[in-house]
């Protein structure tokens, strides 16, 4: 029984995940010439090329942390610290534990002299995997506690054995599912990166209101809420209204192309 | 002295502009504990001021307290001495009708420090007890004050002594007179938009003790930014020739909106009442009602009259371009560091606002130094305010990065506010700044500039971003969905739940059948029968006993199992008795009666051999009735 499970069921759980990880998208000679071509331009100095390059590459529906990350790297050459803010956010979100995309990132944070995300502890432990990776552990725990389950209701030997695995395996899947939605959370009501410099928060969504805070640009806030052109943003305690025009969404990722 | 009574702080008066509405407002005294702290800080920043030096510059406040008096009250007359350290004691001449006693004697200083720079100032404080001996109006001064050689003059002040009931002379009944009513009024009924004024109540009682809880309600839930109270210094005056104690609390108010404000607030105050037990004590009272039977507080609502508040828009005529929404009075300074630079390093220009206004919503002034500087935005370093107040301290940091050695200056900085006391816009400037700006020989600078808590030791330059990565192994697409949206996805992950399903049945089952040993015999019948019947088939065309054997065996295995009997002792009788509770069990048995007869009959060797056709036939009999039995419930 248990080498049937084993020979049937892990492969089946490699499959699962294949199913949902394969690339969408073949590595094609095509992408890697162009990939290489501005990394070419960028090492030359050219780096409003590569800047072109790297997001004709993403206007064609190819998307990679490392391309996102190589686009704001050419930003940052070129001195649009906003611009290269959204680049770098965005690709965090797709490898939140990359050590090169979060120094690029607290770098042109920094550099900027921007206001950097505040996140609380909670979601700061829930955004080490990426919504992808935390789906591949709530599926992997997912399938490989209903075996163990399925091993303790078949197996009574097994049972104490089994038992502690599969609560384990369970609080497994909780905490992937907390980060899955931590993630959608996120999508849910995105970051938003000030582009236009000095910007300011008002009180309310007029015009005429009054300044609530500053915004550098590059800073990096929270989408509370949308009235018509106006978003109603958080920072930490602060929270205020900004013209839409004044920000970019950090999600969905081809959003805003003209930014990049 | 105008300041009197300021220093009397409440601890909490307001919780947020919508509580008005819901929740009144509570005000709640703890001097004493106050005091104490207070002292104890004094003491401690005494000491360490002893060693700075101090200004030299006499002046002299001069003031009576209160200012209306009955007979048997006395009244505090406070000469403060600033600038000399040890002054000489003030002699005040004698009035007809008064006696004066004193003076106290008491010191303090305070530390100010005005564009960075420290200056010490110290006050000594002479105290006289007034107590007048007869009603009447009495004039104490003008007086010249002298001390070590210089001068200065306190003005006249008028103390007003009345009787014992608080009533003047001229109007002894006051009969129409209210024993307690409110007042509320501003600093300034036309405000501008973002203009802080004060706001004060007035309690004004005769007679009566007020509580010190106070609330407010109907206060308007928006426009109108009210700050945390603070109660002043109790006074006395004389309204229509009565005399009344007045308790005062203000507060600071922002107008955030333009247009007029109609304020009708309700004032809910405690007055101070002898408790009915402690009215009828007697001797059989217990000695703990005078312990718990203090003064109970009645609650009075006042209603003080209303007040109109016009809130103008700021005028946009002639509004500077470097007006930043600043209403108020404030002073400005910038600071720039360093000044001998090489092309793209950092300057860093301090900007210091101070004063009182909109400081917490203020913003650094917008600064453009021309092509000549790569700016960022300015970041606020340090804070000190006081909302209540609205005063306080901000220091922005505006960076900017030289781009061409032949810049000598650093153009100037311009903060403009709009002063509502002459509603007109200021603007002040600080700059330009002399610069000696070298050519670049390194490559490339960066700025990092860490967060506030360590600006100054984390200022690195040299920092650089990490190179490009290579061309990743897999590639995404930004039209990708999301698997939670696919059918397949949850079809899928359903599997195991089905599985688990299927299995909990199974095993559940094996663990019945393992337990229930009817049960498991119920379960096993039809395959003993197949079995046997199978048998029957092998043997069907060749040997005649051993399928009647096998019929045999067929039908007495099968309900021996589902009557959980043997197998020997199937018959009839037991069939009949069987069958006797089921719906069409006669049909049945009636169709089992000559099957069983025939089979042994065969086996006993009383029937001629039958045609393998018949044998067939028996067999399909034999079939179909087991199949009809398997239908239908019988009793064991």
């Amino acid at each position: 029984m248990k080498s049937v499970c084993s020979i049937i069921y892990i492969p089946l759980i490699a499959l699962i995940l294949n199913i949902y990880e394969c690339p969408l998208i073949a590595r094609t000679p095509a992408v890697e010439e162009a990939f290489n071509s501005a990394q070419k331009a960028y090492d030359s100095g050219d780096f409003q090329k590569a800047q072109h390059t790297y997001s004709s590459l993403l206007n064609r529906g190819i998307l990679s942390a490392n391309l996102f990350f190589n686009l704001g790297n050419s930003l940052v050459r070129q001195g649009k610290m906003s611009q290269a803010i959204l680049a770098y956010r965005r690709a965090w979100m797709l490898a939140p534990r990359d050590p090169d995309i979060q120094a690029n990132l607290k770098f042109s944070l920094n550099n900027a002299q921007a206001l950097a995300p505040k996140t609380s502890k909670t979601e700061k432990f829930l955004q080490i995997f990426s919504n992808r990776q935390w789906l591949r552990i709530s599926t992997a725990a997912y399938w490989m506690a209903t075996l163990c389950l399925m091993g303790h209701l078949a197996i009574p030997k097994i049972r104490p054995v089994t038992g502690r695995i599969v609560i384990a395996l369970l609080i497994l899947l909780l905490i992937g599912i907390s980060g899955i939605m931590s993630w959608q959370s996120l999508k849910r009501r995105p970051e938003l990166v000030i582009v236009p410099p000095q910007q300011k928060a008002l009180f309310a969504p007029l015009e005429t209101a009054t300044p609530s805070f500053a915004l550098p640009a590059g800073s990096i806030v929270r989408l509370e809420e949308k009235s018509g052109e106006w978003n109603k943003i958080r920072h930490g305690n602060q929270s205020g209204w900004i013209k839409s025009s004044a920000c970019t969404t950090v999600y969905p990722f081809h959003a805003a192309p003209d930014v990049l | 002295m105008s300041r009197c009574g300021e220093d009397n702080l409440c601890p909490l008066t307001k919780t947020g502009k919508k509580l008005y509405e819901t929740q009144p407002m509570n005000i709640y005294f703890k001097q004493n504990t106050y005091k104490l702290a207070l002292t104890t800080i004094a003491l401690v920043v005494c000491s360490f001021f002893s060693t700075l030096p101090l200004v030299a510059e006499l002046a002299v406040e001069f003031d009576i307290s209160p200012k209306v008096l009955q007979i048997g009250e006395a009244a505090q007359c406070i000469i403060k001495v600033r600038g000399q350290d040890n002054p000489s004691i003030p002699r005040l001449p004698p009035i007809d009708g008064l006696q004066f006693s004193g003076p106290g004697r008491s010191v303090s200083k305070s530390l100010n420090i005005v564009n960075g720079k420290r200056q010490m100032d110290s006050s000594v404080t002479f105290t006289y007890r007034i107590m007048p001996m007869r009603p009447g109006v009495f004039s104490i001064g003008p007086y010249t004050y002298a001390s070590k050689g210089e001068t200065a003059q306190l003005p006249k002040t008028e103390l007003r002594v009345v009787d014992r009931n608080g009533q003047t002379a001229s109007n002894p009944e006051n009969s129409g007179t209210p024993p307690v009513f409110a007042e509320l009024s501003t600093s300034a009924t036309n405000v501008f938009h973002q203009q802080l004024f004060d706001l004060t109540i007035s309690i004004y009682s005769r007679g009566l003790q007020m509580a010190n809880d106070i609330n407010l309600i109907n206060m308007p839930e928006s426009g109108l930014d009210i700050r945390q109270f603070r109660e002043l210094r109790p006074d006395r005056v004389i309204i229509d020739q009565v005399v009344y104690d007045v308790r005062r609390y203000q507060a600071k108010v922002q107008a955030l909106t333009a247009g007029k404000f109609n304020l009708s607030p309700t004032l809910q105050a405690g007055v101070l009442i002898e408790s009915q037990r402690s009215r009828r004590r007697s001797f059989f009272d217990s000695p703990f009602d005078s312990f718990f039977g203090g003064p109970e507080v009645q609650r009075i609502n006042l209603q003080p009259d209303p007040l109109q508040i016009y809130v103008q828009p700021l005028p946009q005529d002639n509004q500077p371009a470097s007006f930043n929404s600043a209403v108020g009075s404030f002073s400005f300074d910038v600071q720039t560091t360093p000044t001998d630079v090489t092309v793209g390093d950092p300057i860093t220009l301090k900007i210091t606002i101070s004063g009182q206004g909109n400081i917490e919503t203020l913003t650094a002034p917008d600064y453009n130094p021309g092509s000549g500087f790569k700016i960022y935005d300015a970041k606020l370093v340090n804070k000190q305010s006081d909302a209540n107040r609205g005063i306080g301290t901000k220091e922005f940091e505006q960076v900017i990065l030289p781009r061409d050695p032949s810049i000598t200056e650093i153009p100037p900085v311009m903060f403009t506010y709009f002063n509502p006391a002459n509603g007109q816009y200021e603007t002040l400037k600080k700059g330009p700044f002399a610069v000696r700006i070298h050519e670049n020989t390194n490559t490339v600078s960066y700025v990092v500039q860490a967060q506030r808590e360590a600006t100054e030791k984390a200022r690195i330059l040299g920092e650089d971003i990490v190179y490009l990565k290579d061309a990743p192994d897999q590639w995404d697409t930004t039209q990708a969905t999301s698997p939670f949206s696919k059918a397949s996805f949850w079809i899928i992950q359903s599997i195991p739940l089905f599985m688990i399903g299927l299995l909990a049945a199974f095993v559940y089952r094996r663990d019945q059948l393992r337990t229930d040993r009817a049960k498991a015999r119920r379960a096993e019948a039809p395959r003993s029968a197949r079995r046997a019947l199978k048998n029957a088939q092998s043997v069907l065309g060749t040997d005649s006993a051993a399928f009647y054997e096998a019929l045999w065996s067929a039908l007495a295995e099968y309900f021996a199992n589902r009557l959980n009997l043997a197998a020997g002792e199937i018959s009839i009788d037991v069939l009949e008795k069987s069958f006797s509770q089921t719906p069409d069990g006669n049909e049945l048995l009636s169709r089992i009666q000559p099957m069983i007869e025939r089979c042994e009959q065969a086996r006993f060797g009383l029937q001629a051999d039958a045609t393998t056709e018949e044998k067939q036939k028996q067999l399909d009999d034999l079939q179909e009735l087991l199949k009809d039995c398997e239908r239908v419930r019988i009793s064991t």
